[in-house]
C-alpha cells in the first residue's frame, strides 16, 4: 500500500493522448449527423429556452418603454409617476398679500427686517412709518421703484441710507403686492395698491435713480 | 553554450526511430513549432507581468500607501496595466497559441505562411509594450486619434485604456495573426468542421470587426455623447464573451474527448449551443448601462439577451460535465484535463453569476461595487486561464517531443492558481454584494462600510499571491522545458505513444 501512493501523487511527465485528431473530428461529424430522440440535454435545453422566451416575453412587456428614445424609466409605474406629476401645492391660489410676503422675504426683508422695525440708525422701520402709511400710495409705489438715498426723518428719528431698486425685474402686479404687503402688515392699516396704480406711477417717473429726501418733501407738506 | 545548443534542440529537434503516425503529427508540429513557441512564451511572461500589477493594485485597494510615492505606480494606472496585460498579454497570446495549434491539428496538415505569423506576432507583443508603458507613463486623456500622436495616456474606456496610436498598430498584427489562422484552416486535409474550429473561426472575426470598429467609431471618427459608451460597453462585452470565451471553449470541445478518448456527450447540440451563444452573449453587454445615460429600452434589450445565455449554458453544462464525470479517475491522473476539470466549472458559475449580475435587481445592489470585476475575473482567471494552462502543458510536451520537468511544479502551479482565483473571485464578489447591500439599506456611515471592504480586498490580495506564486511555477516550468537536455527516450518519436481511435459505443 505505502508504496503506492507516491505514483499515484506523481502525474505523468506526458498527458497521454486518447483519441487520435482524425478519428475526433471524423465521430464528432458522424455523431453531429445522427438523430437521438429524447436525450436528456434536448429536454433541459428545451425547458432552459422555454424560460428565457417567458422572461424575454414579460421583460419585453414591462421594461422597454415604448422604446421612446427620451424615456430613461422602464417601470410602468414610474413612468406613470412621470407622467402625472405636478409640483406640490399647484392648484392653490394665494392672495396678492401672500405673494408679497414671499417677495418682501425674498428681497427686503435682510435690512428692513421681518418684523418691519429695520435697524435703529441704518435702515429704517416700515411698521409705523409715515411714508409706508402715507394716504397718497404712489409715495411707497415710488420708494420702491426706483430706491431712495441720503438723509431722511422716519418716525422722528433720522437716517441715512442709500437703498436701490430691488425691484427692477418684477412686474407691475409683483410690486403692487410687495407694497400691500407693507401697507398692511405688523399693525399698518392703509389701503391695498393694484397693478394699474403702479403701472401709472412707472409713466410718471420713468427711468430713473433713487430719490432723495427733498424731491419727496412735498408730500408732507 | 549548453544552453543555447539545447534551445537549438528544442527549437529544431532531431528524432531517432521511425513510427509512420507520429510523423504525421511531428510534421505538422513542426511547421508551427517556432511561431506557438514565441506566443507561448510571450503568454507567460505577460502572465507573470500582469498578475504582479494585479497584485499591486490589489495592495493599494486596502493600504493606500504602498508604493504612494512612485508616480508610475498609481492605482490609476497600475489597474488598467493588470486589465490589459492579463487580456492582450496573457489570454490573446495563450488563446491564439491553443487556437492554432488545434488548428493544424484538426485540419490534420502542415501550415505554411509562417513568416507571416512570426511577424505579426512580434508586432503584436512590441505593441502591446509601447501601449502599457504609455498607461504608466500617463499624461493628458487624447480626444481623439490625432491628439494621440502628441500625447500620451490612457483612454477612458474599459479594457481600451492604452494609447490610441497604438490601436492601429495592434489592430494590423491581429489582421495578420488572424489571416494566418483562416489560411491554416483553408489548408486542411480533414474537409468536416470540428465544433473547435467554429468556436476559434468565430473569435478571430469577432475580434478583428470589433475592434475595427472601436478603431473607426472611437478613435479617428469619434461617436458623440452617449454613443461613446455605449460602443465602450458593447467592445468589452464581445471582447469577454466573443473573442476570449470562445478561444476558451474551443479548447474544452477538443482537449475532452482527446484525452479521455470519448465522445462529448449530446454532441448534435453543439451548433444551437454555437450560434445562441453568439446571438445572446454578443448583445449583452448594454444590461452594465442600466440607469446611465441611454435609453431605458436600450439596457433592458441587454439584460434579455444576457439571460438569453441561460439556453447555451444549459447545453454546455450538460455536455461538459456528462463528458467528464463519465470517466472522473482520469481528471487526476492528467495535469491538462485537472486544468480544464476547474475551467468548466469556473465557465458554468461564470454564465450564471453574468446571468445573475446583469438582472435589475442585482443591479441595484451590486452596481459600482466589486461584483462585476469579481464575475469579469472569475471569466477571465477562472475560466479562459485555466484551460488555457492546461492545454499548454499538453501542447508543449508535443511540440518539444520533451516530458515535463518536474510535475511538482505542475501541481503548485495548478493548486496555487485554483486557491488564488477562488480567493481572488469569491471575495470580490461577495464583498461586492455585502458592500451594496450596506450602502442601500443601512445607516452606517459611508466611511465604516468602506472600512468594512478592507478585509475582503485583503483576501484577494492573498489570492493574488498564490495565483503569482502558480504564475512563476508555469514560468519555471516552461523554462526548464526549453532549455533542459533532452534525455535518450526524448530523442525518439516514440516517447509519446501513438494515439487510438475516439471509443464510440456501437448504436
Amino acid at each position: 500500500m505505502s508504496e503506492e501512493v507516491p505514483d499515484k501523487l506523481n502525474l505523468p511527465g506526458i498527458d497521454e493522448s486518447k483519441a487520435s485528431d482524425e478519428s475526433i473530428v471524423r465521430e464528432h461529424a458522424r455523431l453531429r449527423r445522427q438523430h437521438v430522440a429524447g436525450s436528456p440535454i434536448a429536454f433541459f435545453s428545451s425547458m432552459a429556452l422555454i424560460l428565457v422566451v417567458v422572461f424575454a416575453w414579460f421583460y419585453l412587456r414591462r421594461h422597454m418603454a415604448g422604446y421612446d428614445a427620451q424615456m430613461y424609466l422602464s417601470e410602468r409605474g414610474a413612468i406613470h409617476a412621470f407622467n402625472t406629476w405636478e409640483p406640490a401645492g399647484a392648484g392653490v391660489v394665494k392672495s396678492p398679500y401672500e405673494l408679497g410676503q414671499e417677495l418682501f422675504t425674498a428681497r427686503c426683508a435682510s435690512c428692513h427686517m421681518a418684523n418691519g422695525e429695520g435697524m435703529a440708525g441704518n435702515f429704517p422701520p416700515l411698521a409705523g412709518s409715515e411714508w409706508v402709511l402715507h394716504e397718497e400710495s404712489s409715495l411707497p409705489i415710488k420708494v420702491v421703484l426706483a430706491g431712495l438715498g441720503g438723509p431722511i426723518t422716519v418716525k422722528g428719528q433720522p437716517y441715512n441710507g442709500n437703498m436701490v431698486s430691488m425691484v427692477a425685474d418684477l412686474d407691475d402686479q409683483s410690486v403692487a403686492n410687495i407694497v400691500t404687503y407693507i401697507r398692511q402688515s405688523w399693525g399698518n392699516e392703509a389701503s391695498e395698491v393694484t397693478a394699474d396704480q403702479v403701472a401709472a406711477v412707472k409713466d410718471e417717473i420713468g427711468s430713473r435713480g433713487p430719490w432723495t429726501g427733498p424731491e419727496l418733501q412735498s408730500y408732507f407738506e | 553554450m549548453k544552453l543555447i545548443s539545447n534551445i537549438c534542440s528544442s527549437l529544431s529537434p532531431e528524432f531517432s526511430g521511425d513510427s509512420k503516425h507520429r510523423e504525421g503529427q511531428l510534421s505538422i508540429d513542426g511547421s508551427v513549432r517556432f511561431q506557438l513557441l514565441g506566443l507561448i512564451k510571450s503568454a507567460i511572461f505577460w502572465l507573470v507581468v500582469s498578475i504582479l500589477f494585479g497584485l499591486i493594485a490589489s495592495i493599494k485597494l486596502h493600504s493606500p500607501g504602498f508604493l504612494g510615492h512612485c508616480e508610475w505606480l498609481t492605482y490609476g494606472k497600475v489597474e488598467p496595466v493588470f486589465w490589459n496585460s492579463l487580456i492582450y498579454g496573457w489570454l490573446f497570446n495563450a488563446g491564439l497559441a491553443c487556437s492554432f495549434w488545434l488548428l493544424v491539428r484538426l485540419g490534420g496538415a502542415p501550415a505554411g505562411n509562417g513568416f507571416l505569423l512570426t511577424v505579426s506576432l512580434s508586432i503584436w507583443n512590441v505593441a502591446l509594450i509601447v501601449g502599457l508603458l504609455g498607461i504608466l507613463m500617463g499624461g493628458m486623456l487624447p480626444i481623439t486619434w490625432r491628439d494621440s500622436f502628441t500625447v500620451s495616456g490612457q483612454l477612458p474606456y474599459e479594457w481600451l485604456e492604452m494609447p490610441a496610436f497604438i490601436v492601429p498598430v495592434l489592430l494590423a498584427a491581429f489582421l495578420g495573426m488572424g489571416l494566418w489562422g483562416v489560411l491554416a484552416f483553408r489548408e486542411r486535409v480533414h474537409r468536416v468542421v470540428y465544433a473547435s474550429q467554429w468556436y476559434i473561426l468565430a473569435a478571430l472575426f469577432a475580434f478583428a470587426w470589433i475592434y475595427t470598429v472601436v478603431q473607426v467609431m472611437l478613435m479617428s471618427q469619434p461617436a458623440q455623447g452617449t454613443l461613446q459608451y455605449l460602443i465602450g460597453s458593447w467592445y468589452a462585452n464581445n471582447l469577454l464573451m466573443v473573442v476570449i470565451v470562445p478561444f476558451a471553449l474551443a479548447v474544452v470541445y477538443y482537449m475532452l474527448p482527446k484525452v479521455l478518448g470519448k465522445p462529448i456527450v449530446g454532441y448534435n447540440h453543439s451548433g444551437k449551443a454555437f450560434w445562441s451563444w453568439i446571438l445572446f452573449a454578443s448583445s449583452a453587454g448594454s444590461a452594465e448601462l442600466l440607469y446611465g445615460p441611454v435609453p431605458s429600452w436600450v439596457s433592458s434589450v441587454g439584460i434579455i439577451a444576457a439571460f438569453g445565455i441561460l439556453y447555451p449554458l444549459s447545453i454546455f453544462s450538460i455536455q461538459f460535465l456528462s463528458t467528464l464525470f463519465a470517466s472522473f479517475s482520469r481528471i487526476w491522473e492528467t495535469i491538462s484535463l485537472r486544468f480544464i476539470f476547474f475551467g468548466c466549472i469556473g465557465f458554468l458559475l461564470f454564465g450564471c453569476y453574468f446571468i445573475y449580475g446583469s438582472l435589475r435587481v442585482t443591479q441595484d445592489v451590486v452596481q459600482f461595487s466589486s461584483f462585476n470585476n469579481g464575475v469579469q475575473l472569475l471569466g477571465l482567471l477562472g475560466f479562459a486561464t485555466m484551460v488555457f494552462s492546461g492545454c499548454l502543458y499538453f501542447i508543449l510536451s508535443r511540440l518539444l517531443n520533451k516530458e515535463l520537468p518536474s510535475a511538482g511544479l505542475a501541481e503548485l502551479h495548478f493548486w496555487m492558481q485554483l486557491l488564488g482565483v477562488f480567493l481572488v473571485v469569491s471575495s470580490l464578489i461577495t464583498g461586492g454584494m455585502q458592500e451594496g447591500e450596506l450602502m442601500n439599506g443601512s445607516v452606517t456611515g459611508v466611511l465604516s462600510i468602506v472600512a468594512n471592504m478592507k478585509s475582503y480586498y485583503a483576501m484577494a490580495t492573498l489570492g493574488m499571491g498564490l495565483i503569482l506564486v502558480g504564475a512563476i511555477g508555469f514560468m519555471i516550468s516552461f523554462s526548464m522545458l526549453l532549455l533542459s537536455e533532452r534525455s535518450g527516450k526524448e530523442t525518439t518519436v516514440n516517447l509519446i505513444e501513438e494515439s487510438p481511435d475516439l471509443e464510440v459505443s456501437a448504436t
